[in-house]
């Protein structure tokens, strides 16, 4: 009988080969996709960052500066030891954007709102624009 | 002639079967493992997101808010007291039972700045942390 042993080798170590370049491909793409996912909540978690520098920036300019200021000026707000810039954009609107890098991408929101001038001590804010960008 | 196989080829096609059951198996579970943190970490990101969002429209009743918009069930009021929400194994907001996932949360209202301030204390599965200190951030009522 001719020996095939050699032939057998040959189709063996093909086939196992093939099982493990599968088994590699599909833990990659499983892998590839769970990073995506990691990825997804890294920005949820850099937006929400970005947020809550907004809601105090904000809060700051409500708690501080809006009893007595030119609205002329750009206001300037302090918050975690950095200046972020309010301006005014006359009919008692004001505008700011608050910006933060995460691995070359820069996130951005942008904050615009309305002071209506009920009484000296009461005033009414209202948000008109709450925008975020890349996140 | 002599048929069938000898003790090597028989002890070499087993170790063969093995590795390759090693390796499907290995990979089997490590999928099976990414694909639940993988879901596990899209459903908490939802989940943080739509209480951020809800928060900023109402940050006085969002509780309420966030039950009715996620509960079909709920009607009746949110009990202040208990600083938790809990979530069965679909990450379906529940209102009684064990639940699989807990979210806890401190929330309040500071009387000298006049604002709410919600943090996401720790979000557990069991006795295993999946995220902990989410900061909502303070903010006012009626913006």
């Amino acid at each position: 009988m001719k020996n095939n042993k050699g032939a057998v080798l040959v189709i063996t170590s093909i086939l196992l080969s093939m099982i493990t370049l599968l088994a590699i491909l599909a833990f990659s793409l499983f892998y590839y996709n769970y990073i995506k996912i990691d990825r997804s909540y890294k920005r949820m978690r850099n937006r929400l960052d970005l947020e809550t520098i907004a809601q105090e920036v904000f809060i700051q300019f409500t708690k501080n500066v809006a009893g007595g200021y030119n609205p002329d000026d750009v206001i300037i707000v302090y918050y975690d030891d950095r200046e972020y810039e309010i301006i005014y954009n006359g009919d008692d609107i004001y505008e700011y954007a608050i910006e933060k890098e995460y691995r070359n991408i820069t996130y951005r929101i942008q904050v615009k709102f309305k002071v209506n001038v009920i009484s000296e001590e009461k005033k009414e804010y209202l948000i008109l624009q709450w925008e975020i960008a890349n996140a | 002639m002599k048929k069938g196989f000898t003790l090597v080829e028989v002890v070499t096609a087993l170790a063969i079967m093995a590795i390759v059951g090693l390796i499907i198996s290995s990979v089997y579970i490590s999928i099976v493992k990414f694909e639940v943190s993988k879901r596990e970490k899209n459903e908490l990101k939802s989940i943080i997101s739509n209480i951020h969002e809800i928060y900023l429209a109402d940050p006085e009743n969002w509780q309420k808010e966030y039950y009715r918009s996620y509960n079909q069930y709920f009607a009746g009021p949110v009990i202040a007291d208990d600083q938790r929400l809990i979530y069965d194994r679909d990450f379906s907001l529940i209102t009684t039972g064990g639940g699989s996932y807990v979210l806890y949360y401190d929330y309040g209202y500071n009387d000298n700045d006049e604002v709410y301030v919600l943090t996401i204390t720790k979000i557990v599965k069991g006795n295993k942390e999946l995220v902990s200190d989410i900061y909502l951030g303070r903010w006012k009522k009626g913006c």
